[in-house]
């Protein structure tokens, strides 16, 4: 009974906040007549983009650390019609760095607020750290620009309403990075998988990152010119380790476990009711962030998540770098991003043929010759251009087939983040509503943050109806 | 990258901040690979391969360079170094790590994918446009050194003077001279012995210079009584018979790595005529038709007898 209310206490809490961006839509927003939708199937959206669109498009950039130079840009140069036309960075050398990767042309700005004001732009990137992310997203609003802003929202669940807010009110775009959700392969799992029912009813689920180094990079050469009480750091290495420093960032929480915490959102379609955790601090040198974390999360029809991310230490089973493991009672799913577009399926013992195969050939994947002849036997689904090996095994386990996905971009080599600017620019030029736009970026803020708040209060932080709320 | 990537510092300032140096350096290096590796699925060479023919697929800028570079030593070798010779490899069975004579209309199939004038660059919108269908590019021989050419880019801006930077030693670099208490003019490269990598032919002294070696002869195979080299030539479309091994100095490690490859194919003339055109490039090269018969040319250096450098490697793959 309990799960029952709660589910609709759930529903009300999604019309609430529809109501509000309603509401804002009337006075004249792009985004509210879409915020309030039920979210739209990603393949749909992706597909709208042609591959030819080779409209001209012109971001701005302000924060040229290394997702901007290494991830964003080089991803965004690929598309046709993308061009850079303002580059920020109060580094200089990070913001020349990249001016150079953009051809030479873009024009260099230290202050974002001359950047938004001043900038020959058709939108704005904006790839800061997290406390800076509302005040430029509102700057950018109020100077009429269309957003993408990097993952994680904000700072705070306040801090992401009023960017939503402003958004809305603005009539401009806002997009979140969370670029999983631009994943092909993720939505291959999500729609073969766990929506056709091959898991069976989930219960459990288990995310891990863990990784061996401090995370603690030494300003560069060049970084000691930046006047850092200017921009609002204590020091110097605040500006270079933004991350570790609680008055930033959420460290852990906000720059890794956001990311597979939208995938649960997302592939749950829903978002946590509460939170219990522990954090502790192993890298003494200062840091203020927890870098061991272990969170257990709440979902909807008593579905539990557990997450786990430390600093110290790298091993896991799979050998993956970072997984999100859908324990169902007929299967379990492992998806692994940092792992070359490959996920892994476990059939249950217990889940007889019977019970299973009509699934699974009703979804015609994975494909119907499946020799299941025992349990424990690994299914590989494959995004790579090249077939996958069918020999090996995983985990110990004797890989019984590999399905090799036929996603277009993925065969063509598209990353994530060039598959989700290629849908900014259509959101922009055409007026769509991007997958990952600003309510859903609430949605997978929520468990960022309230984690880090559970495990500082040590105490279950329950979700509230106001979370979500736009009033 | 598949091969270890290693990078030697001396300890002439805090041993933390080394650290922190070859821990920025070895982001790097994860990030190039992502971009050239032929085996992510969204590298730059995969997304290339997949689109180019269809439709110009653009590049960042660096990237761009790169295939710039390929090109330019493909025609200043006239053709020896090539990257598309993917299909010939292919159909060799080297990718599998086994050799296997094709058969000559397999053979055929593949040459017809091969050759640098269907890459089309465009300078204007920084794009790679494939003429035809079927063809791909490789940057394995000369993506290794573009990685160590960024690496001591930025070991340099680190103000970094004394280094040493390896991929497998495929690729060496070498910044400033060994370490002040050696003494030495030069950091002592040994120029391996293709017949067993743990001899060595001589030794080169290098200073602020590359040093790339193709061929050693774990990387041969005998096919009816013949033996041949994991180096194909693309006009001919057969593996390289007759060259054991090739070691080119230069200054900068992408075309040191590519050049090793290309006076490989060249011989021992060919190379010699390319290095008395320039001052900045020398090599050796080990030619013969049996382990047991070979020779051994300098050309634009000299080799020399005596000890060599012995490195302990800090940092990690």
């Amino acid at each position: 009974m309990d799960n029952a209310r709660e589910k609709l206490t759930r529903r009300s809490f999604l019309q609430t906040t529809a109501g509000a961006a309603a509401g804002a839509a009337m006075v004249g927003s792009a985004l509210g007549s879409a915020a309030g939708e039920a979210p739209v199937a990603a393949e749909e959206v992706k597909e709208k983009g042609p591959l030819d669109d080779d409209r001209p498009f012109k971001l701005g950039i302000i924060g040229c650390g290394s997702q901007a130079v290494f991830n964003l840009m080089p991803s965004a140069l690929r598309i046709k019609g993308i061009e850079f036309t303002a580059v920020c960075d109060i580094i200089p050398r990070r913001a020349e760095q990249a001016q150079k990767l953009a051809g030479g042309k873009a024009k260099v700005f230290d202050d974002y607020k001359d950047l938004l004001k001043n900038a020959d732009m058709d939108a704005v990137m904006i790839v800061t750290p997290l406390h800076l992310h509302r005040p430029m997203v509102e700057e950018a609003l109020a100077n009429k620009r269309h957003v993408f802003c990097e993952k994680t929202m904000a700072y705070s669940i306040e801090d992401c309403k009023a960017m939503l807010k402003a958004s809305i009110a603005a009539g401009r775009k806002l997009q979140i990075g969370h670029h999983l959700r631009y994943h092909p392969l993720y939505e291959f799992a999500k729609r073969h998988y766990i929506d056709a029912g091959l898991l069976g009813k989930v219960n459990n689920i288990h995310c891990q990152w863990n990784r061996n180094g401090t995370w603690k990079k030494r300003p560069e050469p060049g970084d000691e010119k930046v006047d850092f009480k200017k921009w609002g750091y204590e020091q110097l290495d605040h500006v270079v380790n933004w991350r570790l420093y609680k008055k930033y960032s959420g460290g852990l929480m906000t720059e890794l476990a956001s990311h597979q915490l939208d995938v649960v959102n997302w592939f749950l379609d829903a978002v946590p009711e509460a939170v219990v955790g522990v954090g502790k601090i192993d890298n003494k040198d200062g840091r203020t962030i927890f870098d061991n974390v272990h969170l257990i999360y709440e979902y909807p029809d008593e579905v539990q998540v557990t997450y786990e991310s430390i600093t110290t230490n790298s091993f896991n089973p799979f050998g993956l770098q970072a997984y999100e493991m859908f324990q169902g009672i007929k299967g379990t799913l492992v998806m692994a991003h940092l792992s070359n577009y490959v996920g892994l399926f476990f059939l249950e013992p217990g889940a007889a043929e019977k019970d299973w195969m009509p699934l699974a050939h009703k979804t015609k994947f994975p494909n119907e010759n499946v020799p299941f002849k025992q349990h424990r036997e690994a299914i590989v689904l494959n995004g790579t251009p090249s077939p996958g090996s069918r020999t090996e095994k995983v985990a110990g386990i004797d890989i019984v087939d590999v399905v090799d996905i036929k996603a277009a971009r993925m065969r063509e080599g598209f990353t994530t983040y060039q598959i989700e600017l290629m849908e900014f620019r259509t959101a922009v030029l055409d007026g769509n509503r991007p997958t990952c736009d600003g309510i859903v970026g609430l949605r997978s803020a929520i468990p960022a943050l309230l984690g880090n708040e559970a495990m500082e209060s040590e105490k279950k932080v329950k979700v509230t109806e106001d979370m979500y709320s736009l009033t | 990258m598949a091969a270890p990537f290693e990078i030697l510092l001396d300890v002439d300032r805090d041993k933390r901040e080394l650290h922190d140096i070859a821990d920025s350096a070895f982001e790097l290096v994860h990030h190039l690979e992502r971009q050239l590796s032929a085996y992510i699925p969204e590298s730059d060479v995969c997304f290339i391969n997949a689109t180019a023919a269809d439709r110009p697929a653009r590049l960042e800028p660096r990237i761009y360079e790169l295939l710039k570079t390929a090109q330019r030593i493909h025609r200043e070798t006239e053709g020896a170094f090539d990257i598309t010779t993917g299909p010939l490899v292919r159909a060799w069975g080297f990718f599998q790590r086994e050799g296997r004579l094709p058969a000559p209309s397999e053979l055929e199939e593949a040459r017809e994918r091969v050759g640098m004038e269907f890459v089309h660059l465009d300078d204007e919108t920084h794009s790679v446009r494939f003429a035809k269908q079927g063809i791909e590019i490789n940057l394995g021989g000369i993506g290794k050194g573009y990685v160590i050419d960024r690496v001591v880019e930025s070991l340099r801006d680190w103000e970094v003077r004394c280094a040493l930077v390896h991929s497998g030693q495929s690729s060496i670099a070498v910044i400033g001279k060994p370490p002040a208490v050696r003494r030495a003019e030069g950091w002592r490269l040994g120029v391996a012995d293709p017949r067993d990598d743990k001899q060595s032919l001589g030794a080169l002294t290098l200073t602020d210079s590359t040093m790339s070696t193709s061929g050693n002869w774990k990387q041969f195979f005998k096919l009816e009584g013949k033996i041949y080299s994991h180096i194909i030539e693309a006009r001919t479309g057969y593996p390289v018979r007759g060259m054991l091994s090739t070691t080119v100095i230069g200054r900068s490690a992408a075309e040191t790595d590519a050049l090793a490859t290309a006076f490989f194919v060249m011989g021992a003339e060919k190379t010699r005529r390319h290095c008395e055109q320039r001052d900045d490039v020398g090599a050796v090269l080990v030619t013969g038709d049996s382990p047991e018969q070979i020779a051994v040319h300098a050309v634009g250096c000299t080799l020399e007898k005596g000890e060599q450098e012995q490195w302990t490697m800090l940092g990690k793959n």
